[in-house]
C-alpha cells in the first residue's frame, strides 16, 4: 500500500479513485506518564511521554485508514492529512484522512 | 507570632529556590536541545525539504512514501510563571517564542530522519500543525506551563543527485 500526501505519485497513474478513507484514535497516558511529565515540566525539555502518545495515535489512525483501504480494493492512499482534536486532559484523538486510489505504473 | 512568620520565610525561600533550579536547568536543557538540533541539522542538510505539492527535481522517482513526526516541548515551570507577566503588559514572550522553534526543528529533523532512513533524499508537501493534547485544562488557563505540540508530515521521495 502506497501512503503520500501528495495528490499524485510519481512514476505512478491515478486509474481509478475509491472515495475518502479514515481512522481515528483517542488515546491516553497511565497516570505514572502524567506524574513524569508533570515533573519533567518543572526544568522544561522535551516530555517524551506526550511524544509517544501522539506517534501511538498516529500509527494507529493510519492502520486504521489504510484497513478501510484495503477494503475497498484500493493499493494507495493519495493527501493524506491529520488533525488533531483536544479530548480532555492527558488524552488525545488523531484522525488521520485521505482518498483511496488504484493507481496503475506511468504518468 | 515570630514562628509563623520564620515558617514563612522558609516557604518563600523554598519556592523561590525551586523557581531558580527550574530557571537554570531550564537554560541548560534548552542550550543542550539547540546544541543536538544544530548537529543533527548539519548531518541532514543533504535532505532537500519543500511545501509544494509537486515533487520539484523528482517527477519520476519511485518509492515516495507518507513520512511523520511529532515533539512535544514544555517551557520549565520559571519561564512559564514569568510569561504571565507578559500577559499583563502584553508585547512578545520571546521564551515561548523560541520553545516553538525549538519544537519545530526537532520534528523536523525527524522528519529528515525518517526521509534518510528510507533510503530517500527529499521531502515535499511539508504540513506542519500544532495540537492540543491537555484538552480544556489549558483552554481554561489552568494549566501551569506552557506545552508546545508539533505534528510534522510530508512524502519522501528520492531527487537523482
Amino acid at each position: 500500500m502506497i501512503l503520500v500526501n501528495t495528490e499524485t505519485i510519481p512514476g505512478m497513474r491515478i486509474v481509478e479513485a475509491k472515495g475518502v478513507v479514515q481512522g481515528n484514535t483517542v488515546r491516553a497516558k497511565h497516570v505514572g506518564r502524567d506524574i513524569a511529565a508533570s515533573l519533567k515540566n518543572v526544568v522544561g525539555g522535551e516530555l517524551k511521554g506526550y511524544t509517544e502518545l501522539l506517534t501511538e495515535a498516529r500509527r494507529q489512525s493510519v492502520e486504521r485508514m489504510l484497513a478501510q483501504a484495503q477494503q475497498l480494493g484500493a493499493n494507495a492512499v493519495v493527501n493524506v492529512r491529520f488533525a488533531t482534536t483536544a479530548v480532555t486532559s492527558g488524552a488525545a484523538e488523531m484522525y488521520a484522512y485521505g482518498t483511496a486510489v488504484v493507481v496503475q505504473p506511468g504518468v | 507570632m515570630q514562628s509563623e512568620f520564620i515558617a514563612e520565610l522558609i516557604w518563600l525561600g523554598l519556592v523561590v529556590a525551586m523557581l531558580l533550579v527550574a530557571s537554570v536547568s531550564g537554560l541548560i536543557v534548552a542550550r543542550r536541545h539547540n546544541a543536538r538540533l544544530d548537529a543533527g541539522e548539519r548531518e541532514t542538510q543533504h535532505i532537500v525539504m519543500t511545501d509544494l505539492r509537486s515533487f520539484p527535481g523528482g517527477a519520476g522517482s519511485a518509492g515516495a512514501t507518507l513520512v511523520a513526526a511529532e515533539a512535544v516541548i514544555a517551557v520549565d515551570y520559571f519561564r512559564s510563571w514569568l510569561t504571565k507577566f507578559v500577559n499583563i503588559v502584553g508585547g512578545e514572550a520571546g521564551i515561548v517564542t523560541r520553545t516553538a522553534i525549538r519544537a519545530r526543528r526537532e520534528a523536523l529533523l525527524r522528519l529528515k530522519r525518517q526521509a534518510e532512513s528510507q533510503g530517500h533524499n527529499a521531502v515535499c508537501n511539508l504540513r506542519v500543525e500544532t495540537c492540543n493534547i491537555r484538552g480544556a485544562e489549558a483552554a481554561k488557563k489552568k494549566a501551569g506551563v506552557i506545552l508546545i505540540t508539533v505534528l510534522v508530515s510530508g512524502t519522501a521521495y528520492t531527487r537523482p543527485s
